[in-house]
């Protein structure tokens, strides 16, 4: 059995609010964080839109001086663990270095760092290779960036594997607090929009059957989606193990209880053989228990709207009807490490009885029947919420929060 | 009470500059064969140094059609070949598991970050011809654990570690942790990297680059070479290897993950980080200090690493810390970023089935700061029941490893509690 495993804090930096109770606003208002791309040309491109972050000034939450050595993502990604740590309560200078560990997924990592050193370099040749861009071009750069800004010294690792990366994270975290290896993780990760990374989900994008062109915005469920829009943004919870989170009398937001993950190769397409695989995922983490709400992994891409719609099917049968499904991605956009903003929503949903809505929805499609909390945020008493992190390529993870007490 | 699963190694796969089989990997080990060359993937002239431990001889059209060819990427290519003999080495038949219960996490460097650069080369570069979007496919990092996992149809658990020099130590850990807590009963683990201009030309900037190739624990040394290559093993379940007959390999005991929190690139220089990351290791696989028979270090040849490596170790072993027999096959097959803890995982097992231990090559001049027995040039032979493997990464991410001899018939002595 092991420890019981509460979160007690979330961070989270995203394109319909900064800090928890801006974007869990902008979560129950039904905000669109989806907008034309701006800082860079993509006249040439096929795809014009993302959901881009507005202009934040770091300093609220890190120190100028050590907001220097990072990149945009580094700072992303430490000020959500900073604010995760603000609303936790923790102390970390009353905690064991040895026992707070920090577990991060993300698609990308620093890709602009990637870019703008890699241009330096075919600019400029080998003096254009800047030292100080290479090393924030790695991708375990942000948890490094934590680990010296709070002196985390405990498990510290980074998972990269497209949409399900951060998901990742949260199970092996979940694993280690139970054993007791650890009294507290923070878990999450992100991604940023940078030209190359938009560039390449744009060419490849024209290769998938859907001839994706972004331009409608982001409208999973619905049967005019056009594919996905990219976005960006930052999400940590602080994962605890339940006694030490007890005996400092901390705020819960609910409990991971469990997961399921499996694996899945598509060569071609096959909606019935895909939902087999994702509602496995989904019925080896419910562990017979009734789902109140699904944080969706849908993405406006037919494949994945309808392979989920079929995996809750399969997996939840009659009772399908009866769960709460919405894709908070149809706000913030599609981004491989988006999986701790939408755990941040589920947790804000089992917290404040609310489900955020699925937006852009209003032309039902006969292979997505469920119920997509269409448009409005609707009040619900949540006690479990599932988070489904599915990965193109097959990397199936799907994670139970719920309600404490 | 619940009996803690045990979790042995069956099958062994190697891409290396010195060999791209573990047959030949292991012999050129044990001769000390130097896999240090110039390099020829892409052009070195206008930079500082040249050598690098690449990849030659590969037989790609024994493996791959000219589709298969066209979309995948070097590093692809390399975990695939590598995943293909390690499966065979196992002798898994495809009746053998459960599928759901088959997975793979595997760690990545660069990844295909090759084939990207040069779409991006034409793009940026105006080379006038538009770059074929398939050299695209590559660029995340969880390409190759995805190619690997449709060939042969798996359907466990899947992930892939992004710390770049320990990522696939800390895949084999996840991976160890996967069937430990009963996810899966075998998995795929260890990693692939391709030499690629990003990191040749990053860590050249970083100045951490030996201009000829690398020396480690030496006091004339001046850096790292880079090197690529795939590791790649199978960790099974014990009973499961057992009931069907599976050659083991040797046992995975343990691993211990840690941060220095104190620098973006350079380790904590009292190696107060990598002790930790050992003295976790060697707890949470219940072995005593005193029981370790060999060190398969970082080694990267440093001036900073194997300062700190050294003084890491005598932390932890005190002085017991002299009589261990320690060495860095780095300077063979160079550091092979994503997949250099995963080859020396593969290293450091073969010792324990040999009992041989291959030499720190290049070692001439002793450094009064890294006065430890490093094996130098010469193979050692050398009873080994109990080895650790080091890997460090930027941001002092430290992993070590744990493992032990496989006695033959499921009971040992040591190392469990």
């Amino acid at each position: 059995m092991g420890n019981r495993i509460v979160i007690t804090g979330v961070g989270v930096i995203s394109s319909i609010g900064v800090g928890k109770g801006p974007f869990w606003e902008g979560c129950i208002g039904g905000g669109n964080g989806i907008k034309p791309i701006s800082g860079f040309d993509v006249s040439k491109l096929s795809s014009k839109l993302g959901g881009q972050l507005p202009d934040i000034d770091f300093r609220e939450y890190l120190k100028p001086a050590n907001l220097r050595r990072m990149d945009r993502i580094g700072k992303m990604v430490v000020s959500a663990v900073k604010m995760a740590l603000d609303d936790s309560g923790l102390e970390l200078e009353k905690e064991n270095p040895d026992r707070v560990g920090i577990m991060v997924g993300t698609g990308l990592g620093s890709s602009k760092s990637v870019d703008l050193y890699y241009r330096g370099l075919i600019e400029d040749g080998p003096v254009g290779a800047t030292p100080l861009l290479f090393q924030t071009a790695v991708p375990n750069s942000i948890c490094s960036h934590s680990s010296l800004e709070f002196g985390i010294r405990g498990i510290n690792t980074t998972f990269s594997h497209k949409e399900a990366s951060v998901e990742s994270a949260m199970v092996f975290a979940f694993h280690l607090l139970k054993r007791g290896d650890a009294h507290v993780i923070f878990v999450g990760g992100g991604d940023e929009i940078s030209e190359p990374l938009y560039h390449v989900y744009s060419t490849l994008g024209s290769l998938s059957p859907q001839k994706s062109t972004f331009e409608e915005g982001m409208r999973p469920f619905d049967a005019h989606r056009n594919g996905f829009v990219l976005g960006e943004g930052s999400g940590i919870i602080v994962m605890e193990e339940l006694e030490h989170a007890r005996k400092r009398r901390a705020r819960i937001y609910g409990e991971l209880l469990s997961h399921g993950l499996i694996g899945s190769n598509f060569g071609v397409l096959n909606y019935d053989k895909a939902g087999e695989f994702l509602g496995k995922a989904m019925v080896n983490a419910s562990g017979g228990r009734r789902i109140d709400y699904i944080c969706a992994a849908a993405n406006s891409t037919r494949d994945l709207d309808v392979a989920e719609t079929r995996a809750i099917k399969a997996g939840f049968r009659e009772g399908a009807r009866d769960i709460s499904i919405s894709s908070v991605k149809s706000m913030i956009g599609e981004f491989d490490g988006s999986g701790g903003v939408r755990a941040c929503a589920a947790l804000l949903a089992i917290h404040h009885g609310v489900i955020p809505p699925t937006i852009n929805y209003s032309a039902p499609d006969p292979d997505c029947d469920l119920d997509y909390t269409p448009n409005e945020a609707r009040e619900r008493k949540v006690n479990t919420a599932l988070l489904n992190g599915f990965s193109n390529g097959g990397s199936n993870i799907s994670i139970l929060f719920g309600r404490y007490g | 009470m619940e009996v803690k699963r045990r979790i042995v190694v069956t099958g062994l796969g190697v891409v290396s500059a010195v060999g791209n089989s573990v047959p030949q990997f292991w012999d050129s080990l044990k001769a000390g064969r130097d896999g240090i060359r110039p390099i020829t993937l892409f052009d070195t002239s206008s930079l500082r140094t040249h050598n690098g431990g690449e990849v030659v001889d590969l037989p790609l059209d024994h493996y791959f059609s000219s589709k298969e060819k066209k979309r995948l990427s070097r590093c692809d290519e390399f975990g695939i070949i590598a995943a293909e003999e390690a499966l065979e080495s196992s002798s898994l038949k495809p009746g053998d598991v459960d599928r759901d219960r088959f997975g793979i996490i595997l760690g990545a460097g660069s990844g295909g970050i090759l084939s990207v650069e040069r779409y991006f080369k034409a793009l940026y570069g105006g080379e006038g011809k538009r770059p074929s979007p398939l050299l695209l496919i590559s660029f995340s990092l969880a390409t190759t654990t995805d190619y690997i996992a449709e060939r042969f149809d798996l359907h466990g658990p899947r992930t892939t570690t992004a710390t770049v020099c320990s990522s696939s130590s800390a895949a084999i850990a996840f991976a160890y942790e996967s069937i430990l807590a009963g996810w899966a009963e075998i998995m795929f683990s260890g990693g692939s990297d391709s030499l690629c201009e990003v990191s040749y030309t990053g860590f050249n900037s970083l100045r951490l680059v030996d201009p000829v190739y690398c020396k480690p624990f030496d006091k004339r040394r001046q850096g790292l070479s880079l090197g690529e290559g795939a590791g790649i093993l199978i960790l099974e379940e014990m009973n499961h290897a057992l009931s069907r007959g599976a050659h083991i390999v040797g046992e995975i005991l343990g691993y211990g993950i840690c941060a220095d929190a104190y620098h973006l690139t350079a380790p904590e220089p009292h190696g107060e980080g990598i002790a930790r990351a050992i003295a976790m290791a060697l707890q949470n696989a219940g072995v005593d200090p005193s029981d370790v028979d060999y060190i398969n270090a970082h080694g990267t040849g440093t001036i900073s690493n194997d300062v700190a490596e050294t003084n890491g170790i005598k932390k932890v072993f005190g002085s017991k810390a002299k009589s261990i027999p320690i060495s860095s096959i780095k300077s063979m097959v160079g550091h092979c970023l994503g997949s250099a803890g995963a080859i020396e995982a593969i290293s450091t097992l073969l010792s324990i089935r040999e009992g041989t231990i291959p030499p720190t090559i290049h070692y001439r001049v002793p450094d009064p700061s890294c006065d430890l027995d490093y094996t130098p040039n010469e193979a050692l032979r050398r009873k080994v029941n109990i080895a650790i493997s080091n890997s460090f990464a930027f941001g002092g991410n430290n992993v070590c490893l744990v493992f032990e001899k496989w006695k033959g018939d499921g009971t040992t002595d040591q190392g469990h509690q």
